[in-house]
């Protein structure tokens, strides 16, 4: 069981963790809301059902009761007529010489309205007296009659009948009263001598009906009453009982103790108050169809469901209401993170709404999004200033080496008195150097870095005596572009020293400036010895060494790092080569003119 | 709110709408059948211990079926004109159905033919022949002859004088054909008496001295009176047997007084108490059919045997 629960529990966690704050928030209210609705509901309905159980059992009982008062009132109001007569009158009289029907009169007439008539019976079943009718039928048999038996067998009782129809009397009016017997057995004394008798009292049976029909019990309840065997005395329905069109479980709840019971008769379910009238033994028995107290149950269901429904569609609407209130800032918040961990560090875009808390942490965000994009740019400026720094350095550090070489050439023309070509040289250096100085910028016309290219090729060309020929050449509209300072010296140098130096032919180097849109094209080629298409594909490549001939494609690198910092990643250099048939090194750069804007 | 959720919010409010007023209905339908019956009961004589009985079956099933009952006793007996103005009458009043018991088995079946067109019709004690939706409440009419005509029978006598007065009525009609049936190779005598009491009590007189000594068989109570006093009043009758249909109070003391030698009884309360059930079932579209009311042949030595006791003496509320 436990075991049970917990894995229960763990699934729903699993499940929860998979789905959003406010589908969990949604459910996680709604469920609590409406158990503790059902709950409340529930427990109404139950109150509510065994409060009109309750209610019921108390109001049958409480009726019950009276009606047992009223019954029980009149039963020994009838008692106390027998005692009159058998104790005031017949104990008292001398049948020999005394008549009893004057005081018997009396008390008939006293009584007329519940009694029918009232007799004296010797054993035999003569009459000795009666009122108001005195003359036996013909047909009338006293002595097998039930009233007349139940006395002579059990004399210190009264006996009460069930009802029947009353035939001792001749009627002129042809009269036939339902009755109740009510039978003593007694003594009578005639000229000193004591006999016995039986003396009868017949009730009227609607003084019963009476004490039993007007009581109201709601709705199909009822009343009705039988004997200790369970012969029926009085029921509202005793002639269609009598007709065997319905049937009552009389017989059973003679058997009932008193008090209140459920029973099920003919498919009906039934709740059952007995009394017992004391004396008599009599059963009187309220009975209530349960359906008379559940009749309103489904109704109430339905309208308790429907209300149940209602509140909990409010309930999913609230709590829908309050979880986006509370999940749609956050989730905005955190689509915003996931936005800057793409790299928008936009930080307008960085949502700050909802509740006071979520709005300070956005602004926190923000805040740190803002720092952040600060200390990146400063980050950066730093390592662009670093890696120019770098870069110039190299650049810097070429120049000794060349100067060193080309002052030498110019000591030995000057020993070998080859003034012209010295003065020469030393002009094309000095343009060289005032071309590199550039008052220290580090962006020229093309015009000026082919100028520069144009002196260290004269140089160079004097140096290595006339090995190879060199061109240069610039369409009109490059002249004016700018472009980084001495790119293309180091793709001429790489020229000489790798394409041309070992070569046993005359080498040639051609340099070309060119424009297509808004593209500015300076190719530098030989007619070296070349290099295969990986060869030339993995010098400009990242993090590679070429270990092939002399250089190690520190200067290809420089010149391409140099104008990707300054012009971007789409421009930089591009190496067109065949073996043995020379090579193309192409400077890709923006047709932009000296002042800034476009050409 | 998104507009969506607007509209899935105010299609669910009117769902819970619709619901409630749903239940709304079901509820006062509820009520509505609990609603109570006009009902009209028309007897085909004036009112008559027998009737009396009826009446207190048909107002027991009035209370226990929620039925407004307006009972019509006629003028004088077996007048069928008046019976056939007071059943147009009671259908164009309104009710929702009729209870009438036909003193004419033939010149009926047209009016109660038209009015099942329009509203239930229930037969009581007597009947119609020809119409498929009427119901009829009664006793088995001939099972009920046949078993008084073998009391009659048992008593002995070639000479058996059947009377009646209301020949007409199917009940009489049916309770006369098996009585005759019942006593083949006996003299069965049928005489049909006036239908003004006084007048067939002078006849039931005159016949019983007619046939001192005969059997005589009545088909009605009233007639069964007048024959049973005939009998009591002439000392020449002395040794007429007498057997009938039907009880009043003194039709059971003559019994009682040996004066009338047994009775065929109907169970009248139970015939009230159907007759209205009858025509409710009918008015809610319920055909559970005809029901039959149960009879007794009582003799003076069993009447107070408590099942003939229940029936022979009803309770007077």
């Amino acid at each position: 069981m436990e075991n049970q629960f917990r894995k229960t529990t763990e699934r729903v966690r699993r499940f929860l963790r998979k789905r959003s704050l406010q589908f969990t928030l949604s459910i996680s209210f709604t469920v609590v809301a409406v158990v503790g609705m059902a709950l409340v509901g529930v427990s109404l309905a139950m109150r509510y059902v065994s409060s009109t159980e309750e209610l019921t059992t108390r109001n049958n009982q409480r009726i019950v009761d009276q009606v047992n008062i009223n019954l029980d009132s009149y039963l020994r109001g009838m008692m106390r007529v027998s005692d009159s007569i058998y104790y005031s009158v017949i104990k008292n009289a001398d049948l020999k010489k005394d008549s009893i029907s004057g005081p018997m009169s009396l008390l008939y007439e006293t009584n007329h309205d519940q009694i029918i008539s009232v007799g004296v019976f010797s054993e035999t079943g003569k009459v000795i007296a009666a009122e108001p009718l005195s003359d036996l039928k013909e047909t009338a048999d006293v002595t097998h009659q039930a009233w007349f038996r139940n006395a002579e067998a059990r004399i210190e009782n009264l006996h009460f009948s069930t009802p029947h129809v009353e035939n001792l009397f001749q009627d002129p009016d042809n009269k036939y009263h339902w009755v109740v017997s009510l039978s003593r057995y007694v003594e009578l004394t005639s000229a000193g001598t004591i006999t016995h008798g039986v003396l009868l009292v017949d009730m009227n049976f609607s003084g019963i009906e009476q004490i039993c029909s007007n009581v109201d019990l709601g709705k199909s309840s009822y009343i009705y009453i039988t004997d200790g065997s369970g012969e029926i005395i009085y029921h509202p329905r005793q002639e269609l009982i009598y007709s065997n069109l319905i049937h009552e479980n009389n017989r059973k709840a003679a058997g009932y103790q008193d008090g209140t019971r459920s029973e099920i008769f003919e498919n009906e379910e039934r709740l059952v108050t007995v009394k017992t009238v004391g004396y008599t033994g009599w059963k009187i028995v309220a009975v209530t169809p349960t359906k008379d107290i559940t009749e309103n149950y489904y109704q109430y269901t339905l309208f308790a469901l429907l209300c149940a429904a209602f509140a909990s569609f409010l309930l999913i609407f609230v709590n829908m209401f309050l979880s986006s209130r509370i999940a749609t800032p956050i989730k905005q918040l955190e689509r915003s993170v996931k936005n800057i961990e793409d790299g928008d560090l936009d930080e307008t875009k960085i949502t700050v709404s909802g509740s006071y808390e979520v709005r300070h942490l956005g602004k926190t965000i923000r805040s740190m999004v803002r720092e952040m994009k600060h200390l990146m740019s400063d980050i950066v400026r730093e390592q662009e200033s670093k890696r120019k720094s770098e870069l110039d350095a190299l650049q810097s550090q070429i120049n000794p080496h060349f100067l060193y070489n080309t002052l030498d050439a110019i000591v030995w023309m000057i020993e070998n008195e080859n003034y012209r070509d010295a003065e020469t040289m030393v002009t094309s250096l000095a343009r060289l150097f005032r071309i590199s100085l550039s008052k220290g910028r580090n962006i020229v016309t093309v015009a000026d870095e082919l100028k520069h290219v144009q002196n260290y090729l004269i140089i160079e060309k004097m140096r290595f005596k006339n090995k190879f020929e060199f061109t240069i050449e610039a369409e009109p509209e490059t002249r004016a572009c700018s472009t980084i300072k001495l790119i293309v010296q180091p793709l001429v140098e790489n020229s000489i020293h790798h394409g041309l130096e070992s070569m046993d032919e005359d080498g040639e180097i051609r340099v070309r400036a060119y424009r297509r849109g808004e593209d500015l094209y300076i190719d530098v080629t030989d007619n070296g010895l070349g290099m295969p298409k990986e060869q030339a594909e993995s010098l400009l490549k990242e993090g590679t060494v070429t270990v092939h001939g002399k250089g190690s494609g520190i200067g290809l690198k420089n010149v391409q790092e140099r104008i990707r910092l300054y012009f971007g990643r789409e421009y930089g250099l591009t190496i067109l080569s065949e073996p043995d048939e020379g090579t193309t090194v192409r400077i890709h750069l923006p047709a932009r003119p000296m002042d800034g804007g476009t050409a | 709110m998104s507009k969506k959720k607007i509209v899935l919010f105010l299609s669910f409010l009117t769902l819970f709408l619709l619901c409630y007023l749903v239940l709304n209905r079901s509820i006062r339908v509820t009520q509505d059948a609990k609603q109570t019956y006009e009902v009209s009961v028309i007897c085909r004589s004036e009112n008559t211990e027998t009737w009396s009985t009826v009446k207190q079956g048909i107002d027991q099933a009035a209370k226990d079926r929620n039925v407004d009952v307006s009972f019509i006793t006629l003028s004088g007996r077996n007048n069928a004109a008046e019976q056939v103005t007071l059943l147009n009458r009671e259908v164009e009043n309104g009710a929702d159905a009729v209870v009438i018991a036909p003193v004419d088995s033939g010149s009926l079946v047209k009016p109660i033919a038209d009015a099942l067109k329009k509203i239930p019709v229930v037969a009581v004690q007597s009947t119609v022949t020809g119409l498929s939706g009427l119901e009829t409440v009664s006793c088995d009419n001939a099972a009920m002859g046949k078993a008084l005509a073998r009391e009659v029978a048992k008593s002995g006598g070639s000479e058996v004088v059947v009377l009646g007065n209301s020949a007409g009525c199917s009940n009489v009609a049916a309770s006369a054909r098996a009585i005759e049936s019942e006593l083949k190779g006996r003299n069965v005598v049928f005489r049909n008496l006036p239908d003004e009491i006084g007048k067939a009590a002078d006849m039931a007189g005159q016949t019983l001295a007619e046939h001192p000594g005969d059997t005589f068989v009545a088909l009605d109570a009233e007639t069964l009176e007048a024959v049973g006093q005939a009998k009591k009043d002439r000392k020449e009758c002395r040794n007429s047997k007498i057997f009938g249909v039907g009880r009043t109070n003194k039709v059971v003391s003559f019994l009682e007084e040996g004066v009338v030698d047994a009775v065929a009884v109907e169970n009248d309360y139970n015939m009230g108490y159907l007759c209205i059930q009858a025509a409710v079932d009918r008015i809610g579209r319920r055909d559970d059919g005809s029901p039959v009311v149960n009879y007794r042949i009582v003799s003076r030595s069993d009447m107070y045997r408590p099942e003939n006791e229940r029936i022979l003496f009803p309770f007077v509320r």
